[in-house]
């Protein structure tokens, strides 16, 4: 008999294994992007999750258990012991405040110290000078410059692995929010104004990126493939840009630019050197076309307004070849954010 | 007429007809009752034209279940989309999905939700402090008219025009004029704008009613809990709501006037709406859950047939909540570039809540120790909200540490998130105070059977439905996504449809157990006015209680002063006296439709519209005060006749 019950149980708790088995790698959920981290910055990110979920746990399972546990014993047809007048104690109150209070100590010593640690403006060590790239984002595709090596790529994020990876983002459109889950977190990317990302692969491979914010239409569709390959890999991917890409000029970007969806990657061998800064400087869609023409035509064109102005600016800069204000300089821009939004000042 | 023409008509898809027709054709049949009933002119003089708190709280919850079906209908529709649309378009093409999700959102948080619990307040709130009346009753009809305008706006989108795909949060630059033109960010506008008015005045209503309607004796110290909580969300209505009617009124000049508050060009500065949405958007969450738990205060009392473990805790800890729900809007953008003091202080600004609010949630379980409890419908409802509360408060502190945010932001995680907190948090607590209060308000009870068959089909639909995308999250899925191409979540979608449709089955077994209720009323009649044992002064009164609520106004010494009164001999009533209560007055529903025609010239650009409408509302406001207070006297004789009806 007890034999019995025991192979039983024994069978039961390997079904009950292999049942969940087959249900988490069937749906491979220990395998993605976040569990399965691949670079310093996401795995951090986990860890510290998973850390923090392993605290509030202990606080968090014995409430339920707790309240299934009182639920049957106090039954009122369980004649169990009965205080109807007992409504305090101060043992217990001190405990209900301190306990949570404690733990909520010990994860804001976790939040300073990490939100310090993993500042996604934080350049990451590594004994390897960051590659540069600049991100622009359109409607409802990726534009990456790569200002280095003078190259330009549409959905395509192609980087060496274990070199951190500085991304300076920007929107040519609506606000959108940069992701690869893979790697680590997002950060929006906004008109007018430049914000920073910086991430690092472990391993090579390729990985999801998107576009998290919702930005219209095509939003579904506007992700990217990050691959982080071998430096040689890297150098000939660049090479292969130079020789085989077309030149991105403005007249290029601006038709980039317009609304479109599924965009196959493309790349450039050639790109302005201030498109990044033009871009922001001239609040991204406005000068871009992308307008709808309805939208301003009770209003004309004013002042200042992206539709009426900046294209000219645009062609200015291109054919003057003056570059357009850097960051301190843009105070005297009356359109523009004269600091990036990571400066405590102009943010908060 | 303005931007009006035949196109806003909805022949264009059959999603769009489909919905128009359900809107218009469920209209019809309300209306086609009333006519076949002969309810006209009781609709107009016992409802619509009243200003009983009681019955406006029933309007407010009869407009909450109504949007509830239209909320949730979105829901279904959006889980359908995404269990279908690996790898292909789905049967939803995006502007409809877009509209779909920007729809449930603004449905569920501000026609269903608010009023939701701005009808529990009404209701009990004044009954609990043994009050006639709130102490603007006039001001409390033109409340619910405001809301049920911009109800009216926003269920109208859905037959003349399009709704906003912006999201129930609206971000500009994408809602500003260049990147949505056409008039769906104007129907979320001024729907939200319109409704957002009325709640405010209803904050600055109950927050009155409540420190100055008390009946002799209660102390602040011994109202119900429930009437703490409305205390606190009704002070953070009058607080933050401003900021929303401001955030609104300016995107709506950018957008109609051109001005530039958050465009990308000319100065504007988008990150300014997220401070100032949120700004509201965060307390507005706790303005949902607090008069949930309270709910779950009083329902845990009773059903534990004990006193409430850790009143005073529970106080402070409410108070708590609310003043610390305005320090902490900015963890809902970690992730725009603040600098690493900001969010680690707002980081843990946010954690800080989880204080008071766990504290609440010990005092709950305390409370049920060495009770003798009674497993009722409302009781379900609270203990399903206690054991999953924890796992939405646990997500919730995940997102509040910026650094795991990053990740986490913007995916299926937050949705499943703030889910969790808003179904069992909020809604459980709606239900299981429909569920205990509805006895009083109409004299008999609703069928427990299938009230408890209700609750176990959303308390199953609720985990699995979200559940999963607690997983999507990170596997990488982020919210709002029409389609995808990633074959490993479709399973984990499909799983969430299936929770949708027990949630669809909760539903429907909501509308039979007030189907059979209604039926065997005699049965189940309530005829003591106090069908569960309970502690508070609304069980005092008859059920459904007199229109003057209390013939006399009790004396109250102890928190549960009407279990205090049950224990106590009853003192012989002394002489009844003439009672004076407001008379029903038909400016609050006209200023409603005033309210209504006049958002929907805006959105359309009818401008002289627009002008008349807005001068018959100042007209219909000066108007109403030179008529005064108009009072109705119930005399003395017929108050004893009333009273002495009563066994
Ligand atoms: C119980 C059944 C419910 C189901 C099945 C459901 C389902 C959904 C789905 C599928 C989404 C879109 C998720 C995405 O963006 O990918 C959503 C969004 C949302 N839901 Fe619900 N929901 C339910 C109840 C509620 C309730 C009761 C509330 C509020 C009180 C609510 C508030 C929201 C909000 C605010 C959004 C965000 C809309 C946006 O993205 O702008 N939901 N819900
Ligand atoms: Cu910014
Ligand atoms: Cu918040």
């Amino acid at each position: 008999m007890r034999n019995r019950t025991l192979a039983f149980a024994k069978r039961s708790a390997s079904w009950a294994l292999g049942f969940s088995f087959t249900l988490l790698s069937g749906c491979s959920f220990l395998s993605s992007p976040v569990i399965d981290a691949k670079g310093p910055v996401a795995i951090a990110q986990r860890d510290l999750m998973f850390t923090a979920l392993g605290m509030m746990l202990v606080l968090v399972i014995p409430v339920i258990v707790l309240t299934i546990v009182f639920a049957v014993k106090y039954r009122a047809d369980k004649g169990a012991k009965y205080t109807p007048m007992w409504d305090n104690s101060h043992l217990i109150e001190t405990i209900c405040w301190t306990v949570p209070a404690i733990l909520v100590v010990i994860l804001g010593v976790m939040v300073w110290n990490s939100t310090h640690a993993l500042d996604p403006y934080k350049p990451l060590a590594s004994d390897q000078e960051p590659l540069r790239v600049d991100v622009i984002s359109l409607d409802w595709k990726y534009l990456f410059l790569y200002p280095d090596q003078d190259i330009g790529a549409v959905n395509e994020l192609v980087f060496p692995v274990n070199r951190p990876l500085e991304l300076h983002m920007t929107s040519g459109t609506v606000m959108t929010a940069l992701m690869i889950p893979t790697l680590g977190g997002q950060i929006y990317a906004m008109g007018g104004m430049e914000t920073e990302l910086n991430l690092m692969a472990h391993e090579e491979g390729s990985f999801m990126g998107r576009n998290t914010m919702f930005s219209g239409d095509g939003f579904s569709a506007m992700s990217f493939e990050a691959r982080s390959v071998s430096d040689t890999a890297f150098d000939a991917w660049v090479a292969a840009a130079k020789s085989q890409g077309s030149e991105l000029d403005m007249a290029r970007f601006q038709e980039l630019a317009k609304p479109t969806q599924d965009v196959a990657p493309e790349v450039y061998a050639d790109i302005p050197d201030t498109l990044f800064k033009t871009v922001i400087y001239n609040l991204g869609g406005a000068s871009m076309g992308m307008a709808d023409p309805n939208a301003h035509t009770n209003m004309g064109a004013m002042p200042g307004d992206g539709e009426g102005v900046s294209a000219q600016d645009t062609s200015a800069y291109e054919t003057d070849g003056v570059a357009p204000p850097d960051a301190q300089g843009t105070a005297t821009a009356p359109a523009t954010q004269s600091a990036a939004p990571h400066s405590p000042d102009t943010t908060d | 007429m303005g931007r009006l023409n035949w196109d806003a008509l909805p022949f264009y898809s059959w999603v769009a007809f489909t919905g128009a027709l359900v809107t218009v054709g469920g209209g019809l049949l309300v209306v086609a009752l009333i006519l076949y009933k002969g309810w006209t002119r009781k609709l107009w003089t016992d409802w619509l034209t009243t200003v009983d708190h009681k019955k406006i709280g029933i309007m407010y919850i009869v407009l909450a279940m109504v949007m509830l079906l239209r909320g949730f209908i979105d829901a279904l529709m959006m889980r359908a989309q995404q269990a279908i649309a690996m790898g292909n378009e789905g049967y939803l093409p995006p502007e409809h999905f877009d509209q779909i999700f920007s729809s449930h959102g603004t449905i569920m948080i501000f026609f269903m939700a608010m009023p939701f619990l701005t009808g529990l307040i009404n209701y009990v709130m004044p009954l609990q402090i043994g009050a006639r009346d709130v102490a603007f009753p006039f001001l409390n009809a033109v409340s619910f008219f405001m809301t049920a305008a911009g109800a009216v706006l926003m269920l109208l989108s859905l037959v003349i025009g399009v709704f906003s795909t912006a999201g129930w949060t609206g971000y500009p630059p994408y809602s500003g004029a260049q990147y949505s033109p056409g008039v769906g960010v104007d129907y979320w506008i001024w729907s939200v704008m319109i409704s957002g008015i009325g709640t405010t005045l209803s904050g600055v209503n109950f927050v009155t009613t409540i420190m100055t309607q008390r009946a002799p004796g209660m102390r602040l110290m011994q109202m119900p809990m429930f009437v703490w909580t409305a205390l606190c969300s009704s002070i953070l209505m009058v607080f933050a709501f401003p900021a929303l009617t401001v955030v609104t009124m300016m995107l709506a000049l950018d957008r109609t006037f051109g001005f530039h508050f958050f465009t990308n060009a000319a100065g504007g500065n988008q990150m300014q709406y997220a401070n100032l949405f949120w700004m509201w958007g965060h307390p507005e969450v706790y303005i949902l859950i607090l008069p949930a738990f309270g709910v779950f205060s009083e329902v845990v009392s009773v059903f534990s047939s004990k006193r409430l473990f850790g009143y005073v805790s529970m106080v402070w800890a409410t108070m708590a909540i609310a003043v610390l729900s305005f320090t902490v809007w900015l963890h809902h953008f970690f992730t725009m570039g603040s600098s690493a003091n900001v969010n680690a202080a707002f980081g843990i600004a946010t954690m800080i809540i989880a204080i008071p609010t766990g504290v609440k949630v010990f005092d709950w379980l305390f409370t049920m120790y060495r009770g003798r409890i009674r497993i009722t419908s409302p009781m379900l409802w609270t203990m399903g909200f206690m054991v999953t509360f924890g796992i939405g408060g646990m997500t919730g502190v995940l997102l509040a540490i910026p650094a795991a945010d990053y990740v986490m932001h913007n995916t299926t995680f937050l949705v499943a998130h703030f889910h969790n907190m808003l179904v069992p948090g909020a809604l459980f607590g709606f239900f299981a105070g429909y569920m205990y209060w509805f006895p009083k308000a109409f004299g008999f009870q609703l069928s427990e059977v299938w009230g408890k068959r209700a609750f176990w089909f959303w308390f199953t639909g609720f985990y699995c439905a979200f559940m999963p995308l607690y997983a999507l999250g990170f596997m990488g899925m982020s919210r709002r996504m029409e389609h995808y191409d990633v074959a490993t979540w479709q399973p984990y979608l499909i799983f969430a449809c299936f929770g949708a449709v027990l949630v669809l089955l909760g539903i429907i077994c909501l509308g039979i157990q007030l189907w059979v209720s209604v039926r065997d009323r005699v049965a189940l009649a309530d005829t003591t006015g106090d069908p569960w044992d309970g502690r508070t002064l609304e069980w005092a009164t008859s059920s459904p209680p007199p229109e003057y609520n209390f013939a006399h106004i009790p004396d109250v010494s102890d928190l549960d002063a009407f279990y205090e009164m049950k224990q106590t001999a009853r003192t012989a009533p002394a002489p009844y006296e003439d009672i004076h209560l407001p008379a029903s007055s038909v400016y609050a529903p006209l200023m409603g439709v005033a309210a209504a025609i006049f958002g929907f010239a805006v959105i359309w650009w009818i401008w002289w519209l627009a002008a008349l409408s807005l001068a018959a509302l100042v007209a219909l406001t000066i108007a109403r005060n030179v008529t005064g207070e108009p009072h109705v006297t119930i005399h003395a004789a017929e108050v004893a006749k009333i009273e002495g009806a009563r066994t």
